[in-house]
């Protein structure tokens, strides 16, 4: 927690942990004359601290369904809430955003961007400073600070995204395929990383990936979508014991659990 | 600029590095276009009614040096005026047309197709509304560069990147804070090569103005002169309009390396 407690003390409530209740949402894209149908009565329920994994084939509809999350996009229909709140605009207290690439402001050093959704909400320039600097340390990159997104391996910028939706601090951390862009062997390190982060500081994940191993390697629990219209095929419970380590990748249930989900979507595929 | 290019000599001898590099190379070719500029009136390659040698137009140059600087500060003098107008009009605009769709929209294209006349011709009209004092050259200036300015900047907000938004708004930046910290930053290169292209319009438009009708500055010496034949004088004024472009341009570099140093080099394209 130590990275975490000057952001908290400047937080005036600190609730003990908020989950996320998808109800019902269906959301239709109008291009014009057309109207596509994305997301078709998808309900989910997200408990607090868990880790969410959501999986489907490409186009489903998952990064809408996040940017609904986030307050950043309506719903044609149903609504998403947190307890009894309607998420209808962006909550930066509660919901947090790590983006599928790099949305690091490039003009920014390392620092800045961590440290800058506690600039928008006023937090004290030392403060935020200090916050964002452990932040940093928290994800091996103290030394490179003061770097631009430009100087820095997509691995390290990927690191430094991260460590600004930890430095934000909500409740709920949303992330959209933040690995999409990373090799094997990096993507594989910093799911480590994040679940190392995750285990200190627990909050509700909800974690958009397209790989059915990160996915089980990863999450309490894992959404199976479908092909347009995305909806809610089943949820998978992964039962492994945590904290995950490699060797249980090669364990027969973790083989069975991603062919349970790969079983789901292949399916869909083929009607 | 050319230091990096300097230390890579790639185990070539080091003599060879040295005239070899771009630097070398561009004062070479700038000594050759002086020596031409020397010689070919000499030798009479080109007549010297036509072409002053390059000595006899910078002693002539220093003879008169209180009449050129004179009327230099003149023309300096309209060019920051016209400058306030160009760039500080054009981003206000180009802001305001870049943010807000309908005006966007409606008043984009007109203003690129305007850009694209060329403004002399109305220049007349201009000293009709205003006279052949400073204010002409100071407005003919300052519309040559708007233009320009305002379309960069606008293409420069209205091509942020939507993820740095998607980001700032998901962080909980209100509307100002947008603006402020993700689109004006992000539009930043845009806005310098704006300011590049625009400020040099700037220095066309006021020294074609003094030259076309005006009673000072850079370019009405020039006129003036080559009405006389003064061909000597008439070089040393285009000389000075050279030194001053490059001074804006290289202004506009030092601005450039100091505000906008962390895209990559490639973008600069302009």
């Amino acid at each position: 927690m130590a990275g975490l407690s000057v952001v908290e003390a400047e937080q005036t409530a600190v609730s003990a942990g908020a989950g996320l209740r998808v109800e019902n949402v269906t959301h239709v894209f109008e291009t014009g004359a057309e109207s596509l149908m994305a997301l078709n009565g998808v309900s989910l329920e997200v408990e607090a601290e868990t880790f969410y994994g959501i999986v489907g084939p490409s186009g489903c509809g998952k990064s809408s369904l996040l940017l609904m999350m986030a307050g950043l996009l309506q719903p044609s229909e149903g609504r998403i809430a947190i307890g009894d709140e309607t998420v209808s605009k962006p909550l930066p207290e509660d919901i947090g955003v790590v983006f599928q690439e790099s949305s690091l402001l490039p003009w920014k050093t390392a620092r800045e961007n961590v440290e800058f959704p506690l600039y928008l909400r006023g937090v004290d320039r030392r403060v935020r400073e200090r916050a964002a600097l452990e932040m940093l340390e928290l994800v091996g990159l103290g030394e490179f600070a003061n770097r631009r997104p430009h100087e820095l391996s997509g691995g390290m910028k990927q690191r430094v995204a991260i460590a600004r939706g930890f430095c934000q601090n909500p409740d709920i951390l949303l992330m959209d395929e933040p690995f999409a862009a990373l090799d094997e062997q990096t993507r594989m390190t910093l799911g480590d990383e994040l679940l190392h982060l995750w285990d200190r500081n627990k909050k509700t994940v909800v974690f958009v990936t397209h790989s059915l191993t990160e996915a089980v390697y990863l999450c309490d629990k894992v959404a199976v979508m479908s092909a347009r219209p995305g909806e809610i095929l089943d949820i998978v419970d992964i039962d492994l014991p945590r904290p995950r380590t490699y060797d249980m990748m090669a364990t027969e249930k973790f083989g069975r659990l991603r062919a349970r989900i790969w079983e789901l979507i292949r399916r869909t595929q083929q009607k | 600029m050319s230091a990096g290019a300097d230390k890579a000599n790639d185990g070539r001898p080091l003599w060879l590095a040295v005239v070899a590099s771009p630097l070398t190379m561009r004062l070479a070719c700038l000594g050759a276009i002086l020596l031409f500029w020397e010689l070919a009136p000499r030798m009479e390659w080109i007549s010297p009614v036509m072409l002053s040698t390059l000595s006899s137009t910078v002693m002539i140059g220093f003879a008169n040096i209180d009449v050129f600087l004179a009327n230099l500060g003149v023309t300096l003098g309209s060019l920051l005026l016209a400058l306030v107008i160009a760039l500080g009009g054009g981003a206000v605009v180009g802001v305001l047309l870049g943010s807000i769709r309908p005006l966007r929209n409606t008043l984009l294209p007109i203003m690129s197709s305007i850009y694209a006349v060329p403004l002399v011709v109305v220049y007349p009209v201009f000293t009709a509304w205003v006279g052949i004092g400073v204010e002409s050259k100071v407005l003919f200036g300052g519309l040559y560069g708007f233009f320009p300015m305002l379309l960069a900047t606008a293409a420069g907000i209205r091509t942020v990147d939507s993820r740095y938004m998607l980001a700032a708004r998901s962080m909980g930046a209100t509307r100002v804070q947008v603006i402020l910290h993700v689109m004006l930053p992000a539009a930043l290169p845009s806005v310098i090569s704006g300011v590049r292209i625009g400020s040099a319009l700037t220095a066309i438009g006021v020294v074609v103005a003094e030259m076309m009708a005006a009673t000072a500055g850079i370019g009405f010496l020039i006129t003036q002169n080559r009405t006389m034949f003064n061909t000597a004088e008439v070089y040393f004024g285009v000389l000075l309009v050279v030194v001053l472009a490059g001074t804006i341009d290289w202004l506009v570099s030092v601005f450039e390396r100091r505000a906008a140093d962390w895209y990559p080099q490639k973008v600069r394209a302009i």
